[in-house]
């Protein structure tokens, strides 16, 4: 048997991991409540002060 | 009528700033402008190491004629109307090598004379009869030799045409501030204005144009001359009033997040202009056109937190690249290090190469970035960022690796598929991508590496808004190099993107 072969061998047999639907439910809310916290970071950064907006820039 | 004729001659680069002094109309014991000295600290460093000086006069150019037309021309005794263009080359020229090209050009051999001078040639300064602000449009190539550097927000490429030869190359235009018509914020809008602009197939604004157009509606001091500056909200107005989108934001609490940001637009081809606080407690802007990330992930991560955990990272920032009109292009600037070593991304400092430009070292604290957006881009970088918390955590589990990090951009549609026809993938999954996705002029791409190996592509549309989170992100594809994570991603479509991503 080439090294090759064996390699691939060696891969297959290790247990690639594999997102089910269950382990996808869990995973989506798992992802959409930090992407809902990040989003609050996002928005301060939108909110401009009228003080800011009016500093001139020589 | 005088007759005018043009000159052209060859000057070794050692002369530069007695070149610029007398073709500024400067005393002969004036001191040189910190842009003349910054751009002989750019050109002879080894990598562009330039030798030779074209000095081309008369030269007339649109940006200096325009302001002559609406301010210099008024003045009881104004400066000329034309200008000199000094064109920089890396090699040592006498006269007769530029008719030499130039006959050769004559005789046939044109194509072979282009190729020449191109090869050598790193690009132009145009030099006013202002001897407070000689500077004018000045196009310099970036330098080439690190591959990290990108420079995509400078890529705009520029025509020259010298004795009937004509030169393409490419850089984003800088200039020095001329508080006749436009303080530093002009200057600011004017180079990133150039790129965005000239990238759409449109022609450059001047100067003069974008003090007008800012300055339209909202009057609180003087125009011209422009020595009040501009306020955000009239540089807004100039971006809006040029047909583009002025996207605002500020670091608020979260530096991170604004470092990755202008890091996104600048890897996206899209400049950014910054305002910055100094020391002295002014307000300054400058363009940023560049950066250099670290090569590893380490110490210097920028890093997207939620409760304290770090859970989105991309490579940190070592150098920004920057048009600053007090020096020059591509300044260099970085993140000062603490005692302890670690980085803060509140603030930056100038880093010259050279001694002489030490007072220009001071903290700039970030305020603001006002990005000039393609009006149909409306998905902004932060909800890129944003969209890469969906994603991390099947992606995690996938690659079995916490040495994750993602590297966002916007990025044309047509060439996204290009590059991806590069990648070394299964011929049928890129011909079933380039056949099947329906991609958006510009489509958000969120490229993520375990260290240096790609293992992803997320694309999502950019022609909306981020929606409440009830609703599905607007994703477009999902192309994972391995193709044993398919069956996984089309799980994770069920669950959380919708029926529309294409996973392939």
């Amino acid at each position: 048997m080439s090294d090759s072969s064996t390699k691939k061998d060696a891969a297959q047999a290790r247990q690639a991991p594999v997102i089910t639907p269950e382990i996808a439910e869990e995973l989506a809310r798992e992802g959409e409540e930090l992407r809902r916290e990040f989003h609050r970071k996002v928005e301060a950064m939108w909110t401009i002060s009228r003080d800011a907006r009016q500093t001139r820039s020589r | 009528m005088v007759a005018q004729r043009l000159t052209l001659r060859c000057e070794p680069f050692a002369r530069l700033l007695e070149v610029v002094r007398d073709a500024s109309l400067a005393a002969a014991k004036a001191a040189a402008a910190d842009q003349a000295r910054y751009l002989m600290s750019y050109l002879q460093h080894d990598q562009s190491g330039a030798k030779t000086i074209i000095v081309e006069k008369p030269y007339v150019d649109r940006h200096w004629l325009e302001a002559y037309a609406g301010y210099y021309a008024t003045m009881l005794r104004p400066p000329p109307p034309k200008a000199t263009r000094l064109h920089f080359l890396r090699a040592e020229w006498s006269d007769n090598d530029l008719l030499d090209l130039v006959r050769r050009a004559a005789t046939g051999e044109r194509a072979q004379a282009e190729a020449e001078l191109r090869k050598l040639y790193l690009g132009f300064a145009v030099i006013r009869p202002l001897p407070s602000a000689p500077l004018g449009r000045t196009i310099l190539r970036p330098y080439q030799g690190d591959a990290a550097r990108c420079f995509a927000a400078a890529n705009v490429e520029h025509q020259v045409h010298l004795c009937g030869l004509t030169v393409r190359f490419s850089g984003l235009p800088f200039q020095q501030q001329d508080q006749g018509v436009g303080a530093c914020a002009t200057t600011a809008l004017w180079c990133a204005l150039t790129k965005v602009m000239r990238s759409d197939g449109n022609r450059s604004p001047t100067p003069f144009a974008i003090t007008i157009s800012a300055t339209d509606h909202r009057v609180q001091a003087r125009a011209f001359p422009a020595v009040e500056g501009l306020d955000l909200d009239q540089m807004a107005t100039a971006i809006h009033a040029h047909g583009y989108q002025s996207h605002l934001i500020r670091p608020a609490e979260h530096p991170d997040v604004f470092v990755m940001a202008i890091k996104t637009y600048l890897r996206s081809g899209i400049p950014v202009i910054v305002r910055v606080r100094t020391e002295r407690g002014e307000s300054h802007a400058l363009t940023f056109s560049g950066f250099r990330d670290e090569p590893e992930l380490g110490d210097k991560d920028v890093c997207m937190t939620v409760r304290g955990d770090v859970h989105v990272r991309s490579r940190g920032v070592v150098r920004w690249y920057v048009h600053d009109d007090r020096l020059g292009p591509y300044a260099r600037l970085g993140f000062p290090t603490d005692e302890n070593g670690t980085v803060n991304h509140q603030y930056i400092e100038l880093m010259p190469r050279e001694p002489g430009f030490e007072d220009f070292k001071s903290r700039m604290f970030f305020s603001e970035a006002l990005i000039p957006l393609y009006p149909k881009l409306r998905l902004t970088a932060e909800e890129l960022i944003e969209f890469s918390f969906d994603l991390r955590p099947p992606i995690c589990l996938l690659s079995e690796s916490d040495m994750l990090h993602v590297e966002p951009r916007f990025v044309l549609g047509g060439e996204y598929l290009r590059e991806l026809q590069g990648k070394e993938l299964d011929i049928e999954r890129v011909v079933a991508i380039s056949t099947q996705a329906v991609l958006s002029r510009y489509v958000g791409v969120l490229s993520w590496y375990v260290e240096d190996e790609w293992i992803c592509d997320a694309l999502y549309d950019t022609t909306d808004l981020r929606r409440d989170s009830k609703t599905h992100p607007p994703l477009i594809a999902i192309v994972p190099k391995d193709p044993a994570w398919i069956d996984s991603l089309e799980n994770m479509r069920d669950a959380r993107f919708g029926p529309s991503p294409l996973i392939a």
